[in-house]
Parts: structure tokens; C-alpha cells; sequence
């Protein structure tokens, strides 16, 4: 009665089948003037997105710039208001089911089942991804080793999780299925040092073996630390894009410009001086 | 010149401040946040107007009162210095039940995130007593209370009216006193419940501790009066004879309300004086010695003694009325700093063994919706609103079987008689459907942030509904048949055919109600908090009347089936046939209409998600 599809191909897959500049010169997300309106509010006021298949990608930008929402619109949680997006070479609104098959996605606010153990959730994941018993137990126990995810967590529901389990769990439930293409927002937001180191190298090999990571995040050090290409949206739109090492550089030479000095210049942002607050300060 | 502290300043701008909050949130809640649609702000206008019906009907209430108030008190007013029986007893059931409502509504209604709100109130510049001095007055601001304030009033002017200066003193002093001590058992209830629910596994503990015991109490009960009969019937008093020798009463001469048996009418005489002061005294030993604590017993009484001019006594209830709110408010304290001003503690439930890994599938369904299917289960069993609806069923089967079979024990009526037998298991499968609309009604919304994952990983639509229906049906099926069995249990008759036919009728009235529920979950999505008991885990007002609409028409229907079946034809085998023929039609017709629908999810998934989250 209901047809069923086998996985999709995994990153280590199809890392062996392509070599990576071919890669690199392939899109794994693209929009078109993407508009998305809240009533009078553009929340994302029409942005075209190029991110390379294969790389990593910071997507950065000061609070209430449409970062979230862009994620939104391009993980098929949000209908976009106008524009056209293309991921993995695929069409959102045609192929909404395969994208999903070659995507994992660690939402703003997590998307976990709270009355689901951790564990449970990965296996409703891994259910649905038509992934093997076997397979989903093994997956798991690697996740939970790596993401340092106590065992005792498998016994208790996510809603007694601390807000750094639940985002381990959200990470994990986003790799489960070996995708493609990584969702981030805010990955490193809550977790502690050790373990966010362990989940920088863990990203690090994912894109090395020819995944494509999306991710925004506020922690600047980290995301100069991780990312090779960087756009930088403010009041939904794009103000700049393009490899970390063109950004820093424009016209090739010269001294290198951090990541904050890219973003504070983009932005417009020259600071404003704490003293004008007389009533706090003085 | 010493410095003068001003109290009455700061506690009129607390006030002030919270009722703007309040009022802010009204309006938000009602203008709504971003990624709302049309179809969302016509669901929340309709809660505002279900909530309005229901403040008309509480107005209704309060003049309806007034007016009973009023008239009772002009009949204790009257001039032969002794109170009528009639309006004492009417004085005492209204506010006795009343009084009892409003202490113990607070453990069906009130949910875990009064106390969360509480606790953010605690990080401004506010004096912890304040805040727990304006968490007090807002008790007054319960329905139940505001039923019951005017009375007091009322009765004091009728009596003023009538010249009766002491009687009216005593009531609008005892009025009072009486009203705080009820705010104030209200608020000692509600932050116990608070205290409760602070920790998931105590408060499922608490809950199912207290379902399960008012079934054990009310079978105790039962037996406790047979017991009782049996032994009394032989040496009670003559004069209460007609009260509890029921064995020995014969059938013109009825049981009147106060427990006295009426005489004929051509025998009738007037009433004098003494006889009333006994039927005052009478009426006493009717009531639970428990609860003449009650601060409307002190009241009432309070108000009878001063009218029959025993004014010690008066004195001496008025004192105790008044040192009831002084405990009240020292253990409402007590509660207040245990629960508010001390951190929360985490009950970390363990949950059983229910694998989704080792889950294959359900026939007929992929993978996928068998997943979905299966969280539908696990969320509903391990809430504490789940828990509580699937109990639902065995519980009410226990509490009316066991009171009816002692009732009917011995009736030679067959209609009567037949009542004990299985059609009353169908009350089982009632109260199945309606313990399980809250998930029904709202199922995609209570997922909560579950369903957002559902949207994100490789789910067709109809895979996400079909699974739902299933899960749910899992559970209407679950909570019938255990209902059932308890019946069975307690009945111990009945054949085969007759049980399997009322088993199954829980068949076709959940498909026949599926797609609606469907079509309701999507319109009206609502965030939910199945660990309270609050509103907070019902679904949308207008969604919840429309259900029970629904649920009633549809029940009427198939029930109408199986009574014309089993208990005019006499078929029970082809009454079995014909349900599920019914069952087979309502399944094609719930299948055909969720493909049609199914395309309608997707464009409601933003809204639903936003509902979500606006809690």
C-alpha cells in the first residue's frame, strides 16, 4: 500500500564518489530574492544565497536580522513570502520529502519530543530515515559517546534534559541519518568547552569528508575558527558574502582582518560610546 | 520630623502594575505575534466569546443566588423567632456544596505554571509578602467565590429590613469571615496543588493516588452503609424509625429531604415552634460531623443562634469563624515559602520499555507513520493528563457500578435490574472518547516542539496523520478495554456477544469522530501542558464544545444502534455484525476524507507552530 525509499547516500558516500573541487563548484543552497513577510515586517527582505557544496558556512548577523527565519524558510519550516531556493540541486516545494532525506537540522528551538528519552528521539529519527534497528543503536551509542551524552540520560525523558542535553540530543537527532547538508542555529549555545570542542573536530571531519554545514552562531571566535565562507545579513538583507579569506583580505594583501573587524564593518556598527548613558554610567 | 512609611503607595502600584500585565497579556494574547493567519486570531476571538458565555452564565449565577439568598432570609426573618427548616437547610446545601467546589476545584484546575509565573515575579523589586498578599486577593477573583460573596450582603439587608439588627450583624460579620476563610482554603489548596506538580513524578503519583482512592473511599462508603442498615434495622428508636429502619418504611411513606418521613397530606398540621428547633437539631445529625467545620456550617449556625437569641453560642462560632482564616493564612505562608521561595526540584521519571527501535511496523502502515504512531502513545502515557484519561474509563465504571449494584440490590424491575449489566459498560467507551479528546482535539499542537521535528525529517503527510489516528486509536482502544474489563469484573454476567458488541462500539464512534478531530486540530492549535490540570491541558474552548457536540451526537447514534440490537431484537451476534459493518464504513469514509485533507496540513503547519509557541 505505501511505497518505501531506500536512504539517501551518505557524506563518506559520496565523498568517495566525487573528488572535492568538483564539489565545491556545485551549489548546496541557493535562493533567488527569498522574501519572507510577517504582516508588514520583512523579516528576510529578499536575499540570494550562494553556499558552495561541501563547505562551511557562517551565517552571521546581530539579533532579529532574519537569521532564524532564513533557516526557517530553508529547512521547510516557513513558506518563504516570494523567491526561489534550490537545495542540494533539489526544488523545496517539489521535493520536500527527498530534501528532507539528505538534510539534518538543528533548530532554534530544538524540535525534540520532551516526553521521548534521548534516545527515543534519535530512534524516531532514525525510524523515519528507514534506517536498520541495528543500525540505529550502533549510530546512537557513537553520537552519545561523542557528544559525552551520559548513558543514564537514555532512562529519562529530554523534558528533565538541562538545556546543554538538549541541545547535544537536537545534535545528534541532526546527524543520526548521516546527511548531506547540516541546519545549525546556535549549535555551541549552552554547551561546555570540552564538549564543544569535541563537536568543532566532529564538524570539521563532516566537511572534510564533503558535507556542507550551514550554521549561525554569535560566538565570532568560534565561527573564525570553523567556517571558510561567511555571509552577513542585517534587516533581512545580505551585506556581505563570500570566503573568509576574500573577506579579510579584498585586495589580496595586506593585514588580515578578524572576523569581528569584517562584521563590525559590514554592519555599519562604529560603536556606540557606554558614557551617553549618563543615568547608568555617571 | 520622624519619617512617616508609606505602606498604602507601594501596594497600590504593585496592584496596578500586575493589572496592567494582565491586561497586556489579554491583548497580545488576542493580537497575536507574527506568523499568525486569519484562521488564528478568529480561534482566539472564539475563546474570548466562549469565555464570555461562560461570564453571563456566572452573572446569572450570582443574581440567581441573590435572589434564593434573598428569599431564604426573608423566611428566617419571620416572626416566630425560630428558624424555618427549610431555609436552613437550603442556606447550608447551597453554600456547604459552593464551599466545597471552591476548595477543591484547584485539584482539577489548576496547572504547575501559576507558581512558574510566580517565581519570574520574584526577580523584581517586590516584597516577597507582597506578592504573597496579592496572590491572596486574587483568590477573590474566582468564580466559585464571587457566586458566593453577594450572599452574605443580601441576607444583612433582608434581616435589617425585617428589624432583625442582631441576626444582621452576625451575618455580615460572619459573611465575611466566612468569605476569607474560603479565599484563603482556596489559596492553601491551589499552592498545594503547586507544591504538588512542582515535580512530574510526584504530582502523576499524587493524581493517580487520589483518582484511585475516591474509588476505594466510595466502595468503602457503600459497604460502610449496608453494613450499617443491616445492623440498625433492628434496634433503632422510634423516632427514627422512618429514617434508617428502611427496611420497615413502606413505599407511600417517602423519605423527606431532612430524613423525616412526610405524612399524608389530609394528615398534615402546622408546624409549631419546638418542632422546628428540633428539626434544626435533626438536620445537624444528618450532616458528616466532618463537615460542620465547614466555615458555611459556623456560618449558618452562627446566624440561627443569634436569630433564636442564644447569643453565647453565636459568640463562641464567630470566634471560631475568625480563627479559621488566621490558621489558613499561616499554612498558606508555609506553602507559599516552600514552594515559591525555595528552588524547584527535578523528579527525573524513568519510563518504561517501550522500543521504538525494535518496533517494525504496524500492518499496513510504513515505518515512518508506525514511528509516529508510537510517540503519539508514549506522549500520551507518560503525561499526567494521559495518565489520568486512560484511567478515566476504569475509574467512573467503578465509581457508578459499585453504588448502583448497592442501590439496585434486591429490585425486582428489569429495566431497573438490566441497568446493572453490561449497557452500563458502555459508559466505559463514553468516557474512553472523551478522556482522549484533548489529545484528539489538539494533536498536532501537543507535541509541542515534537512536531517541529516531525516537519524536519522525512515524513509525508498523510504517514503523520495516519499515525496519529492509529496512536489514538491505540489508546481509545486501550482505555476501553481495560474500562470494560473492570465492569465485567464488578458485573460478572452478561454472554459473550453482548461485551464483544460493546467493546466494539468504540470502533466506529472513534472513526466516525477522527476526521473532525482532524479538521479541529489543524483550525484550532493550542500549546498545551499535559503535566497540569489547568486549562492549560484542554484544547481550545470552541474545539472542545464542537467535540463534545460531536462526541454526544455520535455517541447517541451508535448506542441507539447497539440498544436496539441487543436490548429490543435480542440479536447480540448480528448486533456485533452490524457494528462492525459500521466500523468498516466509518474507517473507508475517515480514510477517503483524510486524502482529501491531508493537503491541507501543510499550509497549517506555520500557524500550528506558532500557536505553539505563543504558550
Amino acid at each position: 500500500m505505501f511505497d518505501e525509499q531506500p536512504p539517501a547516500p551518505s557524506v563518506a558516500q559520496i565523498s568517495e564518489r566525487e573528488p572535492s573541487s568538483e564539489r565545491k563548484s556545485r551549489l548546496a543552497i541557493e535562493t533567488r530574492g527569498l522574501i519572507r513577510r510577517f504582516g508588514d515586517v520583512a523579516a528576510v527582505a529578499g536575499i540570494d544565497l550562494e553556499v558552495p557544496e561541501g563547505s562551511f558556512y557562517g551565517f552571521l548577523g546581530p539579533n532579529g536580522a532574519g537569521k532564524s527565519t532564513t533557516i526557517k524558510c530553508l529547512t521547510g519550516l516557513l513558506d518563504p513570502t516570494r523567491g526561489s531556493m534550490r537545495i542540494l540541486g533539489l526544488d523545496p516545494v517539489a521535493d520536500g520529502v527527498e530534501i528532507k532525506r539528505r538534510v539534518g537540522v538543528v533548530p532554534e528551538d530544538l524540535a525534540l519530543f520532551e516526553r521521548l528519552t534521548g534516545e527515543e528521539n534519535l530512534a524516531f529519527v532514525g525510524k523515519v530515515h528507514g534506517l536498520s534497528r541495528q543500525l540505529i543503536e550502533q549510530r546512537t551509542a557513537d553520537l552519545f559517546t561523542v557528544l559525552q551524552l551520559e548513558r543514564s540520560a537514555a532512562s529519562s525523558l529530554v523534558a528533565d534534559y538541562s538545556h546543554g542535553m538538549r541541545k547535544k540530543v537536537a545534535l545528534a537527532a541532526a546527524l543520526i541519518s548521516a546527511p548531506r547538508l547540516l541546519f545549525l542555529d546556535e549549535p555551541f549555545e549552552g554547551i561546555d568547552a570540552v564538549t564543544s570542542h569535541q563537536i568543532k573536530v566532529l564538524l570539521q571531519d563532516f566537511v572534510t569528508r564533503g558535507g556542507t554545514i550551514f550554521l549561525t552562531s554569535h560566538v565570532l571566535d568560534i565561527v573564525e575558527r570553523l567556517v571558510d565562507h561567511v555571509a552577513i545579513i542585517q534587516h533581512g538583507r545580505l551585506v556581505a558574502q563570500g570566503p573568509v579569506d576574500g573577506l579579510s583580505t579584498p585586495d589580496g594583501e595586506g593585514e588580515r582582518r578578524s572576523l569581528e573587524d569584517i562584521f563590525l564593518d559590514a554592519l555599519g556598527a562604529e560603536g556606540h560610546d557606554p558614557n551617553r548613558i549618563e543615568w547608568l554610567t555617571g | 520630623m520622624a519619617h512617616r512609611v508609606n505602606l498604602v503607595g507601594p501596594i497600590v502600584r504593585t496592584l496596578r502594575a500586575f493589572l496592567w500585565l494582565r491586561w497586556r497579556l489579554m491583548v497580545n494574547g488576542l493580537v497575536g505575534g507574527r506568523g499568525r493567519d486569519a484562521m488564528a486570531f478568529f480561534a482566539a476571538w472564539a475563546g474570548v466569546l466562549v469565555r464570555g458565555i461562560l461570564g453571563l452564565l456566572l452573572l446569572g449565577a450570582i443574581v440567581a443566588l441573590s435572589l434564593v439568598a434573598a428569599v431564604l432570609a426573608g423566611k428566617l426573618a419571620g416572626p416566630a423567632g425560630l428558624a424555618s427548616e427549610a431555609a436552613i437547610l437550603g442556606f447550608r446545601v447551597v453554600l456547604g456544596v459552593l464551599s466545597v467546589v471552591l476548595v477543591l476545584f484547584p485539584l482539577m484546575t489548576r496547572s504547575g505554571g501559576d507558581l512558574a509565573a510566580a517565581q519570574r515575579l520574584r526577580l523584581l523589586p517586590v516584597r516577597d509578602r507582597r506578592l504573597d498578599q496579592l496572590d491572596m486577593v486574587g483568590a477573590f477573583a474566582d468564580p466559585w467565590l464571587m457566586a458566593i460573596s453577594p450572599i452574605p450582603l443580601v441576607v444583612t439587608a433582608v434581616l435589617w429590613w425585617h428589624g432583625r439588627w442582631a441576626g444582621g450583624a452576625v451575618a455580615l460579620v460572619g459573611g465575611l469571615l466566612m468569605l476569607a476563610s474560603l479565599a484563603l482554603a482556596s489559596t492553601v489548596t491551589r499552592r498545594f496543588v503547586g507544591w504538588v506538580l512542582r515535580d512530574r513524578r510526584r504530582a502523576q503519583l499524587a493524581a493517580l493516588t487520589l483518582v484511585f482512592g475516591v474509588v476505594v473511599l466510595s466502595a468503602s462508603a457503600i459497604r460502610l452503609e449496608r453494613l450499617l442498615k443491616v445492623e440498625g434495622s433492628g434496634v433503632v428508636k422510634p423516632e427514627e424509625s422512618e429514617v434508617e429502619g428502611s427496611g420497615v418504611v413502606k413505599p407511600e411513606e417517602k423519605v423527606g429531604v431532612e430524613g423525616e418521613a412526610e405524612a399524608p397530606a389530609h394528615q398534615a398540621a402546622p408546624k409549631q415552634p419546638l418542632d422546628e428547633a428540633r428539626d434544626l437539631r435533626k438536620i445537624s445529625r444528618h450532616f458528616p460531623a466532618g463537615l460542620q467545620v465547614l466555615p458555611s456550617e459556623l456560618f449558618v449556625r452562627a446566624l440561627v443562634y443569634s436569630l433564636e437569641g442564644t447569643y453565647g453560642l453565636t459568640l463562641v462560632l464567630l470566634v471560631a469563624l475568625a480563627a479559621l482564616p488566621a490558621m489558613l493564612l499561616l499554612v498558606a505562608r508555609r506553602l507559599w515559602r516552600a514552594t515559591v521561595g525555595s528552588p524547584g526540584v527535578s523528579g527525573r521519571a524513568r519510563v518504561g520499555s517501550l522500543r521504538l527501535a525494535s518496533l517494525d511496523r504496524f500492518p499496513g502502515l510504513t515505518p515512518a507513520a508506525t514511528a509516529v504512531a508510537w510517540v503519539q502513545v508514549c506522549t500520551a502515557v507518560r503525561s499526567l493528563y494521559g495518565k489520568l484519561a486512560l484511567a478515566m474509563p476504569t475509574v467512573a465504571m467503578l465509581i457508578i457500578v459499585v453504588p448502583l449494584q448497592a442501590a439496585l440490590a434486591g429490585e425486582e424491575n428489569v429495566f431497573l435490574r438490566s441497568l446493572q449489566g453490561p449497557p452500563l459498560a458502555l459508559g466505559a467507551v463514553a468516557f474512553a472518547i472523551l478522556g482522549i479528546q484533548p489529545f484528539a482535539l489538539n494533536q498536532f499542537a501537543a507535541d509541542g516542539e515534537g512536531l517541529a521535528r516531525q516537519l524536519l525529517v522525512p515524513l509525508r503527510s498523510r504517514d503523520l496523520i495516519l499515525g496519529k489516528a492509529i496512536g489514538l486509536g491505540v489508546l481509545v482502544g486501550l482505555s476501553t478495554l481495560v474500562g470494560i474489563l473492570a465492569t465485567v469484573a464488578s458485573v460478572g454476567r452478561g454472554s459473550v456477544a453482548v461485551w464483544l458488541a460493546i467493546l466494539l462500539t468504540a470502533l466506529p464512534v472513534y472513526l466516525l469522530m477522527a476526521p473532525l478531530s482532524f479538521i479541529l486540530s489543524l483550525y484550532f492549535p493550542k500549546a498545551m501542558d499535559l503535566d497540569g490540570l489547568g486549562h492549560k491541558s484542554k484544547p481550545h474552548q470552541l474545539a472542545a464544545l464542537l467535540g463534545l457536540v460531536a462526541v454526544a451526537g455520535v455517541l447517541s447514534l451508535i448506542f441507539s444502534l447497539v440498544g436496539l440490537g441487543i436490548g429490543f431484537l435480542g440479536t447480540p451476534w448480528w448486533t456485533v455484525f452490524a457494528i462492525l459493518v459500521l466500523a468498516l464504513g466509518a474507517a473507508v469514509a475517515a480514510l477517503v476524507f483524510l486524502h482529501y485533507a491531508a493537503p491541507v496540513l501543510p499550509a497549517r503547519t506555520e500557524a500550528i507552530l506558532a500557536a505553539i509557541r505563543e504558550r
